[in-house]
């Protein structure tokens, strides 16, 4: 079967701010990366080739996250409490414009992308199977690394007080490559999406995100064993030509 | 239903449909009428005291009163645009050519503005129906989009770009 490269909301908001620069890379790994990998969804679409694809929920919520992280930016300049017209007019103006601009983009790299039809049923059935899933590892994770795995304020004070910052991000690093707990519900859904569309593991799928609830090593690993979603890193599908042999393979046959 | 009256009763919303009428007018009668452009000034101020009262609004959550800032300032720019296309219209003789061109952004503007007033003259923003700014927002980027591709506005270029999306990204791997 040919193969399918499903596109997960984080790798669709990080091409869309990628672009920003009119075509000069952010030279920031995560964003040049998922800007590159979509170049490949224009060339596909272009040559007709069916390898890219994407899920509603991926649609709805890349626009949802770009809002809420632009709506804390602008509330911080609210904070400010300026009192000229003109200046309020010309912050405004620019994020509305920004907020454009980056929508548009989204809009193009959607356009590239299919977005093929759910069966409902198929999806709540991987949904509550992940669900499950996701809460045994959690427990277990939280069993390991203890409930203050995420907690940054130490009694500790001045040099003694920055290494033991340092140990616990190390700390926390280390298992958030393990496993990142937590996914949210908008997650389940993606995952419960691109799962349903891979029934009986037929396709080889591959889910592309930026993000660990679908990336780290057991998350992936779930995916993997349950429904033979194979889950992957932007630059990971760029590595060693990853992305053309899919390309190739998905080539419909003469 | 008390809502929507208190909307269409807007002088703004009065304003539009009768400069819409109007231009329906010109095509009809194949003349642009140089007296009724005059109005579009006073609908352009009008306009200006909206787009100033919601940036950086608190009145609502950021995003949402960018978004209302955003309609109004769109709706600003395009009927300044549609104002001039129909002045060069007179003077290079073209009628009724720039109002037919301006018909259809113009019943869009239209469409939009009573949405706009509701969500402008409500006195409890919470009461606002759910879905209500997501649809003026759409409406508003169609509308953007329409008027630049006719020319009728130019797309803006972002200040301080970089910054911008290295805060952005900051955000969102914050949240995450």
């Amino acid at each position: 079967m040919a193969p399918k490269v499903y596109v997960e909301t984080s790798v669709l908001l990080c091409a869309s701010m990628g672009f920003k620069l009119g075509g000069r890379a952010l030279k920031h790994q995560r964003y040049d990366n998922t800007y590159n990998l979509l170049q490949y969804s224009e060339m596909c679409r272009n040559e007709k080739i069916s390898l890219f694809y994407t899920t509603q929920t991926v649609a709805k919520e890349a626009g949802r996250t770009l809002e809420s992280a632009l709506n804390r930016m602008i509330q911080r300049q609210i904070d400010k409490d300026r009192k000229i017209a003109s200046q309020k007019r010309q912050l405004a103006e620019n994020f509305y414009q920004f907020l454009n601009d980056c929508l548009d983009q989204m809009d193009v790299w959607l356009s590239y992308l299919s977005i093929e039809t759910i069966d409902q049923r198929a999806k709540e059935n991987c949904a509550i199977l992940l669900r499950d899933e996701f809460r045994t590892l959690d427990i277990e994770f939280r069993e390991k690394h203890g409930a203050s795995w995420n907690d940054f304020h130490f009694r500790l004070r001045g040099i003694l007080g920055k290494a033991a910052k340092f140990v616990r991000t190390v700390q926390r690093k280390e298992a958030l490559h393990e496993y990142k707990p937590n996914p949210s519900r908008a997650d389940i859904e993606i995952m419960a999406e691109a799962s349903s569309l891979n029934h009986g593991k037929s396709n080889e799928v591959y889910l592309t995100s930026e993000d660990g609830n679908f990336c780290a090593e057991k998350n992936r690993k779930l995916l993997e064993e349950k429904f033979g979603l194979k889950c992957r890193y932007s630059h990971e599908m760029l590595k060693d030509g990853h992305i053309r042999i899919l390309i190739e393979n998905a080539k419909p046959s003469e | 239903m008390k809502v929507a009256m208190t909307a269409n009763a807007s002088p703004i919303v009065a304003l539009m449909r009768e400069l819409f009428g109007d231009v329906s007018d010109f095509i009809a009668e194949k003349r642009i009428d140089a007296d009724k452009v005059r109005k579009y000034g006073e609908m352009l101020q009008l306009l200006e005291e909206r787009r100033d009262h919601w940036a950086l609004n608190k009145e609502m959550s950021p995003i949402d009163s960018l978004k209302i800032y955003g309609a109004y300032s769109t709706v600003y720019n395009t009927l300044y645009g549609v104002a001039d296309a129909l002045d060069l219209g007179i003077k290079r003789h073209e009628n009724p050519k720039a109002a037919k061109e301006v018909y259809s952004i113009l019943k869009d503007a239209m469409e939009l503005l009573p949405k706009l007033e509701e969500v402008h003259n409500k006195q409890n923003k919470s009461q606002i129906p759910t879905g209500l700014i997501g649809e003026i927002f759409d409406e508003t980027r169609i509308l953007r989009k329409q008027a630049i591709s006719k020319r009728l506005i130019q797309a803006g270029e972002v200040q301080n770009r970089t910054e911008l999306i290295k805060e952005l990204i900051g955000e969102i791997e914050q949240a995450e």
